[in-house]
């Protein structure tokens, strides 16, 4: 299995209990299109209160999501 | 109630057409859907009931112009295809072989801040010209069209998975650049 595989296998597959970073990014991310079920949030709850990277990373998704609307409306708006 | 006439859509086209190039990334694609736009509105005029405003009836025509396009083009070249090794690429070097991160997002401090800088916008423009046309529009038109995981999977006829993938994709790469290009020196 390429490596690329692999690392495309761990963004859907969540099987182990303790998640990696790289999960806990897709669940994340996840999170914005969808409801997470009570495991899930479980499971990124607890990698979050010791990944200090993952709870920036949670912060700047809802940054990002708030810029790109902010980007559409100042693009728009008539000059 | 007055039926809008030529002119009076006419004023609009400037704005429809930053709407559909920020969409489709492509002005040439923006121009031909906008001009479609506005000759559906003129054709369909009579039909306008005036109770949205003509800005958010002519928006709403040019939003499913947009949906037919990138649906079509999603079929003429299925989105996997497109830059999909280097983005695949450059997206997998964020994380080692064991999932961690290579490099832990930073603190970004107060980024709602930057929101108000000229400055970022310049940089934000530039981060969201790194995404592959297809990924870039599949991401705009969750973000920027608001449309649900559901619409976008029955429009673009992908799984949930394979959005949830591509979504993801677009907003490490955004975030990464974000923070290479901008947030990155400040703690």
């Amino acid at each position: 299995m390429s490596r690329s595989e692999m690392v495309r296998r761990e963004e859907v597959k969540i099987g182990r209990f303790k998640l990696s970073c790289l999960q806990a990014s897709a669940l994340m991310s996840q999170a914005q299109e969808r409801a997470l079920g009570p495991v899930e949030r479980v499971r990124l709850r607890l990698h979050l209160a010791v990944c200090a990277g993952c709870a920036n990373f949670l912060r700047q998704l809802e940054f990002i999501r708030a810029a790109v609307r902010r980007y559409r409306d100042r693009e728009t708006d008539s000059a | 109630m007055s039926t809008p006439g030529d002119q009076e859509l006419e004023q609009y086209r400037a704005y429809l057409l930053r709407y559909a190039a920020l969409q489709l990334r492509d002005v040439d694609l923006a121009e031909d859907v906008v001009q479609e736009t506005l000759l559906a509105a003129l054709e369909g005029r009579a039909r306008f009931s005036g109770k949205s405003s003509r800005k958010t009836w002519l928006t709403g025509i040019l939003k499913h112009k947009i949906i037919d396009v990138i649906r079509r083009k999603s079929r003429e070249q299925p989105i996997v295809t497109d830059n999909a090794e280097s983005e695949t690429a450059a997206v997998d070097a964020l994380f080692k072989a064991d999932g961690h991160w290579q490099q832990f997002p930073a603190r970004w401090g107060n980024p709602e801040k930057s929101l108000e800088d000229k400055d970022f916008w310049e940089i934000f423009e530039r981060c969201s010209q790194l995404m592959p046309a297809r990924t870039a529009r599949v991401f705009m038109l969750r973000e920027v069209m608001e449309l649900t995981s559901e619409e976008i999977c029955k429009e673009l006829a992908i799984t949930p998975t394979h959005l949830w993938v591509i979504l993801h994709r677009a907003r490490l790469s955004l975030r990464e650049c974000l923070e290479v290009k901008w947030f990155g020196g400040k703690k």
